[in-house]
């Protein structure tokens, strides 16, 4: 018997309303729902005792006191320490992510080395120790056939060990990489003061800040930023007067007084044109050559500094005004990318502080002594900030210098940090063998023969001292908040001493007797540590609790302006500013970390939308020069420089640019790292190339800056 | 619209617009302390989750008239939570001493009604499920729940802190309701460098954001976002627990929202 196309419908309705009926198709549609909806994996809270650890941050180049909490031993949150002199209740975006950054899935695990394929391959420490001990024996049998690079540019124990362990292989060649403590101390030198430039901001009542982003970059930011709050109370008229001079109106210009445009690269023109206003109101300084200072300022009457560098005259005018009518005044000086200003921009500041009369006075420029040398073999402080990495690489690169046999890089990223990439790092690449030791798997690290794993700030024993920007000394170490690493990383000394005595190499000893006597073996950072407390009369225990020492000794000096030097110093900044159209304007946010770091996991979230979007970079402009030079939001440029460099990015409008100035986010364009960085944006240092002025130092500039549609 | 609730104790807040620096360490601590997942690519702001969102203002003018401020907005802890009445399952609710706006996750059923009503854009909805990279989790705090996807989350003014606060005052034999000026304070107040966030009981003359919001009121630089700023203003007031101070006015204007003026 056929079944009838009637009988057909009525047995499929009756099917499909029996289904319905029965709890089959809903109980099958929730499970459904459910299970989609479950999670793959669910965190569970976990509860234990909670503890506080008080430390100093290492990973933020605020070198601020932090207090850690600890919940059942695991580090959870950081938090300020308003008892440490360079802290406060709170923290910078960069510090406030350090202990989620011990668990970055960039952290090196293991000694890494390259394979004849270019792959790395993990190995053991012993192999590790061995091959950097072949190769450390092999470049101490020729003088300088080491060089050190090493990116703590806070600490003072660390960088001992470094330059020691180069100068018991017979090399001088130890660097710091490049910061705003280098051209300041190189000014201070050339301006008569062998000693470290302070800046006693806590007691100043006016901040003037030349291209120095004090709240937000520049220098031991957090205590810059609780000097800044201090002096203003809620709802209150400013305490204090704050003024800020950049290209961008951005971060610290937000909440100063008043902002004055001044173009990047010309902040030394801008500062000397405010010493002729205050030399025409009867300003002077006790100094042998003021007559000669007195001429050349006298060259940059407000409106030629106006057309040089773009900030309005009567601005000018009125922070002069403003500068003369405060009781304790003091000016700044830095650059907008942290690689530090040209030396004869902070030779023009300390002008002006000297001319204002604030030089070691309260709430004025201060002179801090250097920290003691302890080891024999190293470098002092002063001859380590004497030595510039980029003057060296670009004298490597012409084959003025021979390249070394051996890099050892410390802590430090100069694959992404350098300028002028295809001559520096093309002398880097040069050298034979680089090893790094690095917490992160950084572009260096990627670029290196060897990797060694350091621990991270919050996992080794570390210290921080007189960090440049303070106004008295400041000592104070970062202590482990973990009973140990939680990868197989080996801090500093054990890596040195063992290598050194691998190689069969003498480690070095104390340099004096006094230190001597704190301890049989002196290559170790706890021994050190213990005899500069000793020789600071300071209380190691207090600060193996996160306590700091504080000493307000200040170094005599006798300052002279060096008219000849900053004469000759400034001539380029003004042919560079008379000529250039457009110039870059760096923007650099602490959230977005430091090269070292690249952008944390918890920094990803406050990337701007005007910045970046997916992993296109937006340059910004004001509204004048996007009309000048025809561009619109969204369009496509291509910024090239005359050293043949270029980037290509979105551009976006945004008025809080100055005229002519293409203002452009730092900290981007990492091609190491992990997702939350890679690939995304360009990196602007790539853009600027390196000049190198006698006795001057490095400078970084991009010159020659044009655009083109892309 | 209904009169907002009256609480004994009110926390709240006053946010300095003039001290703030946009630098975001607030956000970064309320990631932390409130254990928001970090995101690989929070580019597209409208699946980005966050409690609080520092936002950049300008004044619209070109250079050199141009001005910048920053206002970091948490939950405005509503007297008057347009939120609250909308949602089906009464997830959020103001009905606790204290007048913080609460967020039950577990029962949210992520509708998204609340987001719709909240005039602040304050609530965000778990799109993705969060994820730590490998190991982070271990840096969870054990105070805040991890939310699955598919619920609205919001700030909660670090409430477990107060509980904390109110559990101390407790085991030290205090009257947890009569805490002191800044035994209770929310991580995003506490991280601030800059102080630019004070934060307390608004009804309380001992606590210093009294005498703050006293002072500031009577000068007129104190605001409230979405704020009425005349008789004839027909539109809900949530009456906000978060103040704002300014003595730029163009900042004062933005913040209120004026509608410009029709024909009555």
């Amino acid at each position: 018997m056929g079944l009838s196309r009637r009988g057909f419908l009525a047995l499929a309705a009756g099917a499909v309303a029996g289904a319905l009926a029965s709890p089959i198709v809903w109980k099958t549609l929730d499970d459904v729902t459910i299970w989609t909806q479950n999670w793959p994996w669910i965190p569970r809270l976990k509860p234990g005792e909670n503890t506080f650890l008080a430390t100093t941050t290492k990973m933020c180049p605020s070198s601020a006191g932090t207090i850690v909490r600890i919940v059942g031993g695991r580090p959870v949150t950081i938090a300020g320490n308003p008892e440490h002199p360079l802290g406060s209740n709170g923290v910078t975006a960069l510090a406030g992510a350090e202990v989620q950054m011990l668990y970055s899935p960039s952290r090196v695990k293991t000694p890494l080395k390259r394979m004849p394929d270019g792959n790395f391959q993990s190995i053991s420490w012993d192999e590790a120790i061995t091959l950097l001990a072949g190769h450390l024996k092999n470049a101490s049998r020729t003088k300088d056939s080491l060089l050190c690079i090493s990116g703590d540019q806070h600490g003072v124990t660390a960088n001992e060990l470094l330059s020691a362990c180069a100068g018991a292989c017979g090399s001088s060649r130890f660097f710091l990489m490049p910061g705003e403590i280098q051209p300041a101390a190189r000014a201070a030198r050339l301006m008569g003061a062998d000693a470290q430039p302070g800046y006693d901001l806590e007691k100043s009542d006016y901040v003037l800040m030349i291209g120095a982003n004090a709240l937000e970059t520049w220098g031991p930011v957090i205590r810059n930023r609780r000097a800044f709050a201090e002096g203003r109370p809620h709802g209150e008229p400013p305490a204090t007067t704050w003024t800020y001079c950049s290209a961008t109106q951005v971060s610290s210009a937000a909440a100063v007084n008043s902002w004055v445009p001044v173009a990047a690269g010309t902040e030394a023109v801008f500062a000397l044109g405010l010493a002729h206003l205050l030399i025409k109101n009867g300003y002077a300084a006790n100094a042998p050559d003021i007559a000669g200072f007195a001429a050349l300022a006298a060259e940059f009457p407000p409106q030629r500094v106006s057309a040089l560098t773009g900030a309005p005259e009567a601005l000018l005018r009125k922070t002069a005004v403003e500068l003369a009518a405060s009781a304790q005044p003091i000016v700044l000086a830095g650059s907008q990318n942290n690689s530090g200003a040209p030396a004869a921009t902070v030779m023009a500041a300390i002008a002006l502080n000297m001319l204002l009369g604030v030089v070691n006075k309260e709430g004025g420029l201060t002179f801090l002594p250097w920290p003691a040398t302890l080891l024999e073999h190293a470098l002092p402080r002063a001859r380590q900030l004497e030595n510039d990495l980029c003057a060296e690489l670009a004298a490597i690169a012409a084959g003025k210098s021979p390249t070394p046999n051996l890099a050892l890089i410390y802590d430090a990223n100069p694959v992404y940090a350098l300028p002028d990439k295809h001559k520096l790092l093309k002398a880097y690449a040069s050298i034979p063998f680089k090893a790094c030791i690095t917490p992160l798997m950084t572009e260096t690290a990627m670029a290196s023969d060897l990797v060694l794993p350091l621990p991270m700030g919050l996992e080794r024993l570390d210290d921080v001292c007189n960090p440049y920007g303070c106004g008295k000394n400041v000592y104070s170490l970062c202590v482990p908040v973990l009973p140990a690493p939680l990868t197989d990383a080996r801090p500093l000394d054990a890596i040195l001493s063992a290598t050194l005595a691998q190689a069969q190499i003498a480690l070095p000893n104390f340099a004096d007797q006094e230190a001597a006597l704190t301890g049989t073996k002196p290559f170790t950072i706890r021994s050190l540590i213990a005899a500069r407390a000793q020789k600071m009369h300071a209380k190691e225990q207090e600060l193996l609790k996160g306590a700091a020492h504080t000493d307000e000794t200040l170094a005599p000096v006798s300052l002279r302006f060096a008219t000849d030097i900053l004469q000759k110093a400034i001539k380029p900044l003004i042919q560079s500013a008379a000529s250039e159209t457009v110039r870059i304007a760096p923007m650099t946010r602490m959230a977005l970390g430091t090269p070292d770091t690249a952008i944390p996991p918890f920094g990803v979230k406050l990337i701007r939308a005007s910045e970046l979007k997916g992993t296109e970079l937006f340059a910004l402009v004001n509204s004048n020069t996007a009309a000048r030079l025809g561009l619109t939001p969204g369009c496509r440029v291509r910024l090239c420089a005359d050293s043949g460099a270029s980037l290509e990015l979105g551009v976006n409008i945004y008025d809080g640019v100055m005229d002519n100035a293409i203002a452009v986010p730092n900290g981007y364009g990492h091609t190491a790292f992990d997702a939350f960085s890679r690939g995304k944006g360009r990196n602007l240092a790539d853009l600027y190339s390196v000049a190198v002025q006698e006795g001057l130092g490095s400078e970084w500039k991009v010159a020659g800056l044009r655009l083109e549609r892309a | 619209m209904t009169a907002a609730k009256n609480f004994a104790i009110t926390w709240g807040m006053v946010i300095d617009v003039d001290k703030c620096t946009g630098c975001g360490a607030c956000m970064v601590a309320c990631q932390a302390e409130n254990n928001i997942a970090p995101a690989t690519d929070a580019s597209d702001k409208l699946k980005a989750l966050n409690w609080l969102v520092v936002y950049e203002l300008a004044n619209k003018k070109p250079f050199p008239e141009h001005d910048v401020a920053y206002l970091p907005r948490p939950c405005q802890q509503c007297g008057n939570p347009p939120c609250v009445s909308v949602c089906p399952v009464t997830a959020t609710d103001k009905n606790e001493e204290g007048g913080i706006v609460s967020q039950v996750t577990p029962r949210c059923i992520g509708c998204r009604y609340c987001m719709a009503a909240c005039p602040f854009h304050a609530r965000y909805f778990n799109w993705f499920d969060p994820v730590w990279p490998k190991g982070m989790e271990k840096t969870l705090t054990p105070d805040v729940s991890v939310r699955p996807r598919g619920v609205v989350e919001k700030c909660t003014f670090c409430h477990h802190r107060w509980m904390a606060a109110k559990d101390k005052a407790i085991v030290e034999g205090r009257n947890p309701n009569e805490l002191a000026d800044g035994e209770y304070v929310p991580a995003c107040a506490q991280m601030c460098p800059n102080g630019a966030i004070v934060f307390g009981d608004l009804k309380n003359s001992d606590h210093a954001i009294y005498q703050i919001l006293r002072a500031a009121s009577a000068k007129g630089i104190a605001f409230q976002l979405l704020s009425r700023t005349h008789k004839k203003d027909r539109r809900p007031n949530p009456e906000p627990q978060v103040y704002y101070l300014s003595r730029r006015k163009w900042v004062r204007d933005l913040a209120s929202f004026r509608l410009p003026k029709t024909r009555d």
